[in-house]
């Protein structure tokens, strides 16, 4: 008899999980402590822009950019994306390009995304004192770090690297958000349009709230 | 035999349990219902098929229909109802088979020390999956090179969310409140206008109620609808279930009630949430407070940060199949960072939890656009279980056969002296 005890209790242990039923009031037990990098939601969104609905978005509510900006004279504009809030195309064949993208929190800190960068252009990762020695421009009213890096630019997914190529670079790290603009091209080309670059990030700032600007 | 007759009930019940007879029945029931299952999932899919035959007590139903053409002969729609004894049941009939039988009715002496031994093994192997299917953690961590993430989320497992959004807490935490899907998956519609179920927190000034849940479905406008469940005029519309269940996007329909008995009326849909860069949640402000109401995958934390630094693909020559995935990420612990690498095959290792390198994703929008590395993470308590049961197999058979082989020779020996 003793030996059965335990036969009993296993065959308990085993049927006892499938005996769970939900009632029809049930008290919430589970809290979760969210991560620092936790993506932060967006509020107050309409119905429209949770469902994806784009129809009812254009009819009822024109959808914004949340960034107001001047594209530079002779330069092409795409339509953003989900990595390109901003996306131009410069140079004689639109062989430049530059575009502004935004990502949560540190993502992944100031060192990593400059040497990252620098390794897309084929050049050795700078030290944290080097890269605290960069020069500065202000981009949405506050400094940001500023790379120009000269080598062979190889880009994801590109097969070979291109020679003589030149990227300008600005990153600015706010708490929540790392806004980074990133321009590459043809040495030349991009050293035409350095003066545009400035142009645009000078001209880059927040679309303020309330009525659609103009 | 007419010792069996004597015998009280628990002792035929224990004879019973430590029977060969019910061993073999076991392992014949596994063998019919690993079968079916193979063969259902071609078209229900993995997941479906081995939640119907393996995590479950019973086998209501088979769809023989499907298992024909599996095995590529024609066949109709035809679903046969059936009693069988589903995997769960099974395996933990077999483990008490094991342990009665194969472990304390044994005779236990040197001869028996190699079958005790692959006994226990096998015991040991049916508790690694108890442990596995009831403690195991797996998701994925999607990378953005740069990006760092200390979070994973399920593949399978779904909550509804709660978060106090504003005023933020004071500690400067973010917590939310977690209803699983076992609290709400089982209310469908039905010809009875719905299930609902209310769900109360005494943190919150409203009570949630949730209704009428689609495990797959797509938000519709409701105009020129009667549907009477639109809410803000939209409605959702189920479509049929994906096998492949990581592609079904459920949806819910919530509402909030204040205490004063003022109603808000909303739709919680899956892929809302599923925005990598920001989700979209259902937003409530009550009693001055905002909150974030969304349906999404369960989250959980690392105990460590990983920062994307590089992914690299190398493709087959003149194709765009790749060969290899590697992503350079590094290790975050508080203040203290370590460079790794996680490739095909050789995953990361570390404080119980495992990252392998799943997947990756491109926006080719651009020519220089952003990888994102997919690293499949799994926590599991009983992860090199198996492992050592199959070790411990291996040992007490060989001790079995070499004790069986000893006692062959010396038989043998024993015979051509008595013959000599």
């Amino acid at each position: 008899m003793k030996k059965t005890c335990p036969a009993i209790a296993l065959i308990a242990l085993c049927v006892l999980p499938s005996c769970k039923r939900a009632g029809e009031r049930m008290e919430i037990t589970e809290t979760r402590e969210m991560s620092a990098t936790a993506r932060k939601p967006v509020l107050d969104a309409s119905s429209a822009t949770r469902f994806f609905d784009e129809s009812k978005e254009s009819s009822d509510e024109p959808r914004q950019h949340p960034l107001l900006w001047t594209t530079p004279e002779g330069w092409q504009e795409g339509p953003p994306s989900q990595m390109r809030l901003i996306d131009l195309k410069f140079g004689p064949k639109q062989e430049g390009e530059c575009y502004l993208s935004a990502m949560p929190g540190q993502a992944g800190g100031l060192a990593a995304n400059i040497n990252r960068w620098r390794g897309q252009m084929g050049q050795p990762a700078l030290t944290e004192d080097e890269i605290n020695k960069l020069p500065r421009k202000t981009l949405l009213g506050t400094d940001a770090h500023f790379v120009t890096i000269d080598g062979d630019f190889k880009g994801v997914g590109a097969e070979a690297a291109q020679s003589g190529y030149r990227m300008l670079g600005i990153i600015q790290q706010a708490p929540e958000l790392t806004i980074f603009i990133k321009m590459t091209g043809p040495k030349d080309i991009v050293e035409k349009n350095a003066a545009a670059f400035d142009t645009f990030c000078g001209s880059v700032k927040f679309r303020p709230k309330g009525p659609a600007a103009p | 035999m007419s010792d069996s007759t004597s015998k009280s009930i628990p002792a035929r019940i224990y004879a019973f349990l430590c029977s060969y007879g019910l061993a073999t029945v076991l392992l014949i029931l596994l063998l019919i219902i690993t079968l079916l299952g193979t063969l259902e999932q071609v078209e229900h899919g993995l997941f479906n098929s081995q939640a119907k035959y393996f995590d479950s007590m019973i086998i209501w139903s088979i769809d023989v229909g499907a298992c024909l053409r599996a095995m590529s002969i024609p066949a109709k729609e035809f679903e046969l109802p059936v009693i069988l004894p589903g995997g769960y049941l099974v395996m933990a009939i077999f483990g008490l088979n094991l342990l009665l039988g194969g472990l304390l009715r044994i005779r236990k002496n040197p001869r028996t020390i190699g079958v005790v031994i692959a006994h226990f093994s096998m015991l040991f192997m049916l508790i690694a999956g108890a442990v596995s299917f009831s403690f195991k953690k797996e998701g994925n961590l999607a990378l953005i090179e740069g990006q760092t993430g200390d979070e994973f989320q399920s593949f399978h497992n779904r909550v509804v969310e709660i978060e106090q959004v504003d005023p933020p807490p004071a500690d400067g935490k973010r917590k939310a409140l977690v209803i699983h899907d076992d609290a709400f998956e089982d209310l469908v519609p039905d010809s009875s206008g719905g299930k609902a179920r209310t769900f109360t927190h005494p943190s919150l000034p409203f009570e949630l109620v949730l209704k009428n849940y689609q495990p797959n479905c797509e938000p519709k406008r409701a105009e020129g609808s009667e549907n009477q469940e639109a809410v803000d005029g939209y409605y959702l519309q189920a479509k049929p279930l994906n096998p492949t269940s990581e592609q079904n996007i459920d949806g819910i329909y919530a509402v909030v009630k204040e205490k004063n008995g003022a109603e808000q009326k909303g739709i919680l849909w899956g892929f809302a949430s599923a925005m990598n860069t920001a989700p979209l949640p259902w937003t409530v402000k009550v009693d001055g407070k905002t909150y974030a109401i969304d349906l999404g995958r369960q989250r959980w934390s690392l105990p460590f940060s990983v920062r994307l630094d590089k992914f690299d693909r190398e493709l087959h020559p003149g194709t765009e199949r790749a060969r290899k995935f590697t992503s350079h990420i590094t290790k975050i612990n508080g203040t203290h960072e370590e460079k790794k690498i996680i490739t095909m095959n050789e995953p990361l290792r570390d404080s119980g939890y495992v990252l392998f390198q799943a997947s990756f994703s491109m926006d080719q929008s651009g020519g220089s656009a952003v990888k994102q590395s997919v690293f499949a993470v799994a926590q599991n308590p009983s992860d090199h279980w198996p492992l050592w049961s199959c070790v411990a197999a291996a040992i007490g058979l060989l001790i079995h056969f070499i004790s069986m082989l000893g006692r062959f020779m010396k038989r043998s020996s024993s015979a051509s002296a008595t013959a000599a």
